[in-house]
């Protein structure tokens, strides 16, 4: 058994469609271990979705991971049956998103939906269902799970929803927990209290975290380890505190000077001058060459793979991988 | 609910009585005069033994007098009497009217029960072979009108396979009962069933399949794949669930036209229904079968429409009745 | 790829619908084009014979005749597209499809026979009074009604007191309204008068009806118009006929044939009465008139669900109906003609000489050839061709209006109506213009629309039509009486004496609302003539008269007669016995049919 949870290698996802090869997911390797946080930062556009929807092998047509091993515990997934799949989601590896509006079922009561995945992999019987569900409202918070349990998700507010949608994936205590975007919808507020909830439930129940955000700050609260990513491609990759203390991949150096800052007195905040390329016309080199003020020639015709620069931390660049040498 | 239900038939009384109005003055408004069309041509009644009759039938009267008079009756029941059949039109409509019906729900099972199942597996199976076959299948439906299609019918399974027969609803003569009578109205009505229910299928489907469509694109879709529930439970019961709002609601409209006959379909098949007699009244200006028919429906859409939101209400939780 | 499945399948879809239903006709399209020829020339030639000489095309007798497999052996079969409205009973009959079973199931006291002769029926005989006013029946004495009760004058009074009933509201009210005491007993709504004073009943057998007026065809008042309906099972009290109306379709009669059993919208179903009193009794056990559609009857009698079709006109499926091989044709001119009546009180057909030009000016002929292709031709007098007034002699001497575009010139010139530089006709600055006012009918009359704008944009004369239903029709001719100058219609006699007819279409005294001479024709001459014809008995004036009123009217010409159809009968060949004419149809001529195994 590898001391690995998820070893993501080499994964490819294209979409084939009418206009061309869209390489969403371009040669993306990462690692989570056992009860560890994950942070997958980048743009909109950057894969970050793919990738996870890549490890769940629920990416949609015209969309097809060609190539790579996702292996969990052990075991590679893209191997495995639909069958062997569905047992998985929801029951070892779970998910949450970005929506909460619109990821419940309209018309299925809230404690409905929880029990649903708990009478699939649990083979519980309703009742009991039912009783681990209210546990679970309770667990995520939400006040007079009792009563809430019978609600539609239209009688609860964004917040709720959200607790409601950590509830239904939790409940079947999953090793691994996809949380892609999961508070980018909800009020600054209401995003800090979900977060903390997800760090508590975190240390209670050992589950790992890949946490998908645009947002740093998520990332430094939340994450233990990072990868950046950009037009599919892992840029750079890091525990946390050396990403953001030695930041070395000009794209994420350009990510950190746009987090305004009270210390500062700019009046501008400082933004990544340029635009990402569109994904069928993408450069010839390095794809951030284009917006890169540290680009040198071999950046346009040449494209850089991942180099360790310091310990446990990775980056695809040859201007940051040369400096440090 | 129910005093919602209440409200609403209260609140359908005064839409009701304007348009019973309105229908009164545009009935009235056409012009013709029913008396010499029942006469005919070349009746050789003495012109103001005409006179007298019109009076009988209290037609030389000024509108407004017609009018409450009319109200009069239809308020006790009494839907007056037809100037053609010289019975009342209760009557004259109960024989026909339970023909249509019977056609119609029919047809209503058969489109509602294969529209469903095929319009979801079109939109699960989006633009494979069955998704283009029932495409096209819809275009020709929906273009087909119902009077070609029926003769071709007629011509293809009754004249030349006889298979099927050629008009009626009844075999002439036949002295059938129970199952063999059931057995005989049962192959009377096959062709005429396929008829309409092609005409409807056409347009249901497209509508089941669009409904689907849109629900499968919803998030909470992949919310319960992403659940690990097989893809028959993620579409049958979570985005069908959802796809069957507006079906519903579409059923409430369907409701009223149970009972109105495809005139051109009765026609060419022979099958005694009520089209023909409504068209028949119009021409003839049978006034009270006009009145009384198109009060009929009138109503029947009212009510059609209450259904409808009462579907809603049943089968979606967001919405909420007051 | 999709697009060209697509457009596989519908290719595919039309070829398999076209192949399904052209699958039996293997006659290619010259023979079909030859044979409809030659029955249309058949037909032409049978056109040309006096219109009491039914010309029968027997088909052949070897030949599969689907109606033999049919498990009802004994039933005859007819089929009717008109439908039926359930009013079996006389004063209420008002469709010809309830009035087949009328006769069938009642009996009339006389009716013309197949030779045009009245014939007695329930009466056995009648004499008329020296003043002319009063007709005395001698009922037969053993004429009993279905459930064997026997049928008395009093029944035949009471059918006569149903139609002038103060709440009749029917259209049989015609035949009363000239007896003597009609209109007291009519207006008498609290019901204090019993009787008609011209009705009497003298003893049981023994009825006689006194007459406003001594008019010879008083007696067409008892010929064919009111069957006979029993008292002790129709009777109502007077002023309340909603209780004889909740009895029309049950039937109790003296006919042939009782009823069986009748399904609204379907078909009626008959059997013989055993106690019919006729000579002759009917030999057919079961007769059924079955509803059907115009567009598929032809197809049931070719695969012998049904008998027989009555009164055809349309060529192609004359061709149907030959190719089968197993249908006898029973060709005869129509008692009556489908017209262009003129608005005699309007401008410019108020002129005669506009009239006469107008009907010198279209084709009849042209366009009845083409479109009934030798099933009808055209004639010049608005009578029936049945009718024993219209004698050969007469026909000679009748003034033919053939299509002559010249003469029409002509009249309209003398008319006073100039040619103007634009091909239009002018008199007094004002343009000549026809408006006609027509029923929105597809076929037929686009094109008669068509050719006579085109023949009379040749005489200068223009031509305006307007389109309306049935119904709109009929109010702007009978009550408005004017914005038109033709109107077209169709009109049917079914007597070979039909002054009546004449009388109330043509006499000035019904130019009114709601009169009957929707041509406005005011002609004293006319009038004069047709109050004569209404009372001359003696059989060879009364010819004389109907002569000289043809000729009178053939030269005023108030109405255009556009066509006068050959009707055929289509009967299945194992039906023997049947001998129709223009006014005599097989619900007459019932109990000489029989069916042939």
């Amino acid at each position: 058994m590898s001391e690995f949870l998820l070893d993501v290698k080499n994964v490819k996802t294209h979409f084939f469609t009418d206009k061309g090869v869209v390489k969403a997911v371009d040669g993306v390797d990462f690692k989570i271990k056992k009860g560890e946080t994950l942070g997958i930062v980048g743009e909109s556009g950057s894969g970050k979705s793919v990738t996870s929807m890549s490890v769940m092998q629920l990416v949609e047509e015209p969309g097809k991971t060609i190539e790579g091993a996702i292996k969990f515990k052990g075991e590679d997934l893209l191997q495995k049956t639909t069958e062997e799949m569905q047992t998985i989601r929801g029951n070892e590896i779970s998910m949450i998103f970005q929506e909460p509006m619109t990821s419940l079922n309209p018309v299925f009561k809230v404690g409905e939906q929880i029990m649903e995945v708990l009478m699939l992999h649990q083979d519980m019987s309703r009742e009991e269902a039912k009783n681990k569900a209210i546990e679970m409202l309770k667990i995520v918070g939400i006040p007079r799970a009792e009563r809430v349990v019978d609600d539609y998700p239209h009688q609860l507010s964004g917040g709720m929803r959200q607790r409601v949608m950590i509830a239904m994936a939790l409940a079947c205590e999953p090793s691994l927990l996809i949380a892609d975007e999961p508070t980018t919808a909800l009020d600054v507020t209401i995003q800090a209290q979900i977060l903390q909830l997800m760090n508590e439930l975190k240390k209670k129940l050992g589950t790992a975290i890949m946490l998908i955000t645009h947002d740093l700050g998520v990332v430094a609260q939340m994450a233990d380890h990072v990868i950046v990513m950009y037009c599919g491609k892992v840029v750079e990759d890091a525990p946390v505190e050396e990403l953001f203390e030695n930041p070395s991949h000009p794209y994420t150096k350009g990510l950190m000077k746009s987090i305004p800052s009270l210390d500062d007195d700019k009046r501008r905040l400082d933004s990544i001058e340029g635009m990402v390329p569109h994904p069928l016309r993408l450069p010839k080199g390095c794809y951030f060459e284009p917006r890169c003020p540290y680009a040198i020639e071999k950046c346009k015709t040449h494209k850089p793979e991942l180099k360790e620069i310091a310990s446990g931390h990775k980056v695809s660049c040859f201007v940051a991988t040369e400096e440090v040498r | 609910m129910l005093k919602y239900i209440l409200r609403r038939l209260l609140q359908m009384i005064p839409v009701i009585l304007i348009i019973s109005m309105l229908l009164f003055i545009l009935v009235q408004a056409m012009p013709g005069d029913p008396i010499q069309a029942y006469l005919g041509v070349n009746s050789k009644v003495n012109p103001e033994v005409k006179e007298r009759i019109k009076a009988k039938l209290g037609l030389d009267k000024p509108i407004h007098i017609q009018y409450i008079m009319w109200l009069k009756r239809m308020l006790t029941g009494d839907f007056g009497e037809s100037i053609e059949y010289k019975r009342p039109v209760s009557e004259v409509i109960s024989q026909f009217i339970w023909n249509t019906f019977l056609l119609n729900i029919v047809v209503f099972i058969l489109a509602f029960g294969i529209s469903i199942p095929v319009g979801i597996i079109c939109a699960v199976k989006k633009y494979s072979r069955t998704d283009n076959f029932w495409t096209v299948f819809s275009l020709i439906g929906i273009s087909m009108p119902s009077f070609f299609f029926g003769l071709l019918l007629i011509f293809g399974f009754a004249v030349n396979l006889k298979i099927f027969p050629i008009s009626g609803m009844i075999t002439a003569g036949s002295r059938y009962t129970g199952l063999a009578y059931a057995l005989d109205v049962a192959k009377h009505m096959v062709l005429p069933t396929i008829v309409l229910t092609i005409g409807s299928l056409a347009s249901l489907v497209r509508y089941v399949r669009n409904s689907m469509l849109e629900v499968i694109k919803q998030d909470y879709i992949r919310t319960a794949r992403s659940k690990g529930l097989s893809e028959k439970v993620v579409i049958y019961r979570h985005a069908f669930r959802n796809a069957l709002i507006p079906i519903v609601t579409l059923i409430g409209i369907w409701i009223p036209t149970l009972f109105t006959g495809a005139i051109i379909t009765e026609r060419v098949f022979v099958w005694p229904g009520i089209g023909r007699v409504l068209y028949h009244g119009v021409i003839m200006r049978d006034y009270n079968i006009v009145m009384t028919l198109n009060m009929f429906f009138a109503i029947l859409m009212l009510m059609g429409n209450l259904l409808q939101d009462i579907g809603y209400a049943l089968v979606d939780p967001r919405v909420k009745v007051e | 790829m999709f697009k060209r499945s697509l457009v596989f399948l519908l290719v595919f879809c039309l070829i398999f619908t076209l192949a399904l239903s052209g699958c039996s006709k293997e006659t290619n399209s010259d023979s079909q084009g030859s044979g409809e020829k030659q029955v249309a020339d058949q037909i032409s030639e049978a056109g040309q014979q006096d219109a009491q000489n039914v010309k029968k095309q027997e088909s052949d007798s070897t030949v599969p005749n689907p109606a033999k497999t049919r498990d009802s052996s004994n039933t005859f079969i007819v089929g009717d597209s008109g439908g039926f409205k359930g009013q079996f009973i006389s004063a209420y009959n008002s469709s010809v499809t309830d009035a087949y079973v009328m006769r069938l199931c009642f009996s009339p006291l006389l009716r013309y026979n197949n030779k045009g002769e009245i014939e007695n029926v329930v009466a056995k005989s009648y004499e008329v009074s020296e003043d002319h006013k009063t007709f005395t029946f001698h009922l037969r004495d053993d004429v009993k009604f279905s459930d064997g009760t026997p049928l008395t004058a009093k029944d035949v009074a009471f059918t006569y007191h149903t139609v002038a009933d103060p709440s009749y509201d029917g259209r049989h009210i015609a035949v009363v309204q000239d007896i003597v005491g009609f209109d007291e007993y009519n207006k008498d709504k609290e019901g204090k008068i019993k009787f008609m004073e011209g009705i009497k009943v003298i003893d049981d057998y023994t009825i006689s009806f006194t007459f406003k007026e001594a008019l010879r065809i008083n007696i067409e008042n008892f010929i064919g118009q009111l069957y006979i309906m029993p008292e002790h099972f129709y009777g109502f009290e007077k002023g309340h006929t909603e209780e004889l109306k909740a009895k029309q379709h049950e039937i109790l009669g003296s006919g042939p044939y009782k009823l069986v059993k009748f399904e609204p919208g379907q078909f009626v179903e008959m059997e013989i009465n055993e106690n019919y009193f006729g000579d002759k009794k009917p030999q057919i056990p079961r007769v059924i008139i079955k509803q059907t559609e115009d567009s598929t009857q032809t197809e049931e009698l070719v695969a012998g669900q049904i008998d027989m079709i009555a009164g055809e006109i349309d060529p192609d499926k004359l061709e149907i109906a030959k190719e089968a091989g197993f249908i006898d044709f029973y060709k005869y001119p129509r008692s009556g003609y489908g017209y262009l009546k003129f608005n005699c009180q309007e401008e410019p057909t108020n002129d005669k000489n506009v009239r006469k030009a107008l009907v010198y000016g279209f084709n009849r002929k042209a366009f009845v050839d083409t479109f009934f292709k030798g099933l009808a031709k055209t004639q010049d007098v608005p009578i029936n061709q049945v009718a024993w007034g219209y004698t050969k002699e007469l026909q000679e001497k009748l003034t033919s209006y053939d299509y002559n575009p010249e003469k029409a010139a002509e009249l309209l010139e003398q008319a006073g109506w100039k040619l103007g530089d634009d091909g239009y006709r002018y008199k007094d600055g004002k343009k000549l213009t026809i408006h006609i006012a027509s029923i929105a009918e597809a076929e037929m009359w686009e094109m008669v629309a068509g050719l006579m704008a085109e023949n009379y944009k040749q005489i200068g004369v223009e031509l305006e039509i307007s389109m309306m239903d049935f119904n709109s029709l009929l109010t702007k001719v009978y009550d408005e009486r004017e914005g038109f100058n033709m109107y077209s219609m169709a009109v049917n006699f079914y007597t070979p004496d039909p002054a009546q007819d004449l009388y109330s279409n043509w006499h000035s005294k019904f130019d009114i609302q709601g009169g009957d001479n929707t041509a406005r024709f005011r002609n004293d001459k006319n009038d004069e003539l047709l109050v004569e014809l209404r009372k001359e008995f003696d059989l060879d004036k009364a010819k004389k008269l109907y002569e000289e009123w043809a000729l009178n009217i053939n030269d005023e010409m108030p109405i255009l007669i556009l066509y006068a159809n050959l009707y055929t009968d289509l009967v299945n060949n194992r039906v023997k016995g049947y001998n129709p004419t223009a006014i005599y149809n097989w619900s007459h001529d019932i109990v000489n049919m029989y069916i042939e195994e």
